[in-house]
């Protein structure tokens, strides 16, 4: 019985060897026109998704919970590249030597804009948004937020942002698999947009709540009234206006191509 | 591999992440198997009842709560049903997985109590017990003996499926393990340090549940 069993696995592993081995075929990857047929991987509900759906033909869509999770898959060898916002891109690459970004034109000719989002309608919290959103562009604030979270040198210091409030508290949405805009750090959330969702509780005089849930959970998590505002690098598509109300812009990204190297 | 470990685990006291979802998942299986079980006996007994509209409820709620997959139960009950209420993330996950559980326990339940011999009944009736003292104390002693096993693994499932609450945001165990995952970019050590929490739970629950079916096995002698 037990040779039986030693022998099968020996076949199992053997098998499983000659697979993965035997499927390897190495794809150059210079930009968008050769990603046709390909098994892409990208982050559920994300504009990268739609993107390829739209756009590439023939292709094998892996839709993962985190974008970092496509990087893990595409580590692994089982998928061939993932589409995937820029500054997200570098933080994946930047720790994970073994992979490379491939840039191309037709992604930074349109540039896509982040902006937070508020239940349609709820022009309390979008003015209180936009008002710290446009006082933030002016005071510099803005300017200290990107040198923090995108540093020259890679070193990321988080900054404080004061806030006295006592009582109530604003529900701040986010998706923390997405750096520098939201991640863990050690046990805690942090981000560029949650220093940001900081300003906004403080200038709201509240206390933040920061909700970590899947990407593609936010919205019906706005509309059912879980979370107060969304603030997960979420760009403006004409597809979400209909759902959730944007305020002014805060960030210009594109989408790029993390390949293997 | 013990630097790794280091990195992955106790840098940053991410360990901390894993010990929060650990209390929360053992906090929604805890609640919600104390829902479920009062559900059960509640819908266990309407449905081994002679009316017909509370076996009809019974039913009803059995087949609707068995038939659909748990995921999909949490949301709707985080998205749809209870969204007006602005209620807590975890006291949805704990009503939702309570309410679950209790379709699960109130067929654990009543095949029980049906398990018992149709003559103990009847042995209860002709002694001159009511059809009420017959059932609590002839045939629900019975029962209990006979369903501990079947309820053990009710429980260990509960346990188990807590790993999706994370749909609707609850930083659960398997949670936890993501947040390690998207932070370090390794996949295999907070996966595995979930996994063998998991096994020593369920594996601990089995043990104390063995423990309580021996020492109910000892009348049977």
């Amino acid at each position: 019985m037990k040779k039986i069993l030693m022998f099968a696995l020996i076949l199992l592993l053997a098998a499983s060897v000659c697979f993965a081995g035997g499927s390897k075929e190495k794809k150059v990857i210079n930009g968008i026109a050769d990603l046709e047929g390909l098994k892409i991987g990208v982050q559920t509900g994300t504009t990268g998704e739609a993107w390829v759906q739209d756009n590439v033909k023939g292709v094998k869509l892996n839709s993962f919970k985190s974008g970092i999770d496509a990087a893990l898959d595409l580590k692994n060898g089982a998928i061939d590249c993932v589409v995937i916002d820029e500054l997200p891109a570098q933080a994946i690459v930047e720790k994970n030597p073994g992979l490379a970004i491939i840039r191309d034109k037709a992604f930074s000719d349109n540039k896509e804009e982040y902006a937070i989002a508020v239940k349609k309608g709820n022009k309390a919290v979008l003015d209180v948004v936009n008002a710290t959103i446009k006082e933030l562009q002016t005071n510099g604030g803005y300017e200290k937020l990107v040198a923090a979270f995108m540093p020259a040198d890679g070193k990321i210091v988080i900054p404080t942002i004061p806030n006295d409030a006592k009582s109530g508290t604003i529900k701040l949405g986010t998706n923390a698999a997405f750096p520098p805009f939201e991640y863990v750090e050690g046990k805690d959330i942090a981000g560029f947009d949650i220093s940001m969702g900081e300003y906004i509780a403080a200038k709201a005089g509240v206390k933040l709540d920061i909700i970590d849930m899947a990407f593609d959970s936010l919205i019906p998590a706005l509309q059912a009234g879980t979370i107060d505002f969304i603030a997960a690098g979420m760009s403006i598509t004409e597809e979400r206006k209909k759902n959730v109300d944007f305020s002014v812009p805060y960030y210009a990204s594109e989408q790029v191509i993390i390949v293997k190297k | 591999m013990f630097q790794s470990i280091y990195d992955t685990m106790i840098a940053g006291q991410r360990y901390v992440l894993i010990l929060q979802g650990l209390g929360v998942t053992l906090l929604i299986a805890i609640c919600a198997i104390i829902i479920g079980t009062i559900l059960g006996c509640i819908l266990a007994l309407m449905k081994i009842s002679d009316n017909r509209l509370l076996k009809g409820i019974g039913t009803l709620y059995t087949t609707v709560l068995r038939g659909l997959p748990l995921a999909t139960q949490l949301m709707i009950f985080y998205f749809v049903v209870f969204a007006p209420l602005h209620l807590p993330k975890l006291v949805v996950a704990i009503l939702a997985y309570g309410l679950n559980s209790g379709a699960y326990c109130t067929e654990i339940f009543r095949a029980g109590i049906q398990g018992v011999d149709i003559g103990q009944t009847e042995a209860g009736r002709s002694l001159g017990l009511s059809k009420r003292q017959t059932l609590f104390k002839i045939i629900l002693p019975q029962a209990v003996k006979a369903v501990l096993p079947t309820y053990t693994s009710e429980f260990i499932v509960l346990i188990k499926e807590t790993s999706v609450a994370s749909f609707i945001a609850v930083m659960d165990m398997t949670k936890a393990g993501d947040m390690i995952r998207n932070a370090t970019y390794n996949a295999w050590i907070p996966l595995l340090t979930c996994a063998i929490i998991y096994l020593i739970l369920t594996l601990g629950l089995t043990k104390v549940f063995d423990i309580f079916e021996k020492r109910m096995a000892r009348s049977d002698r």
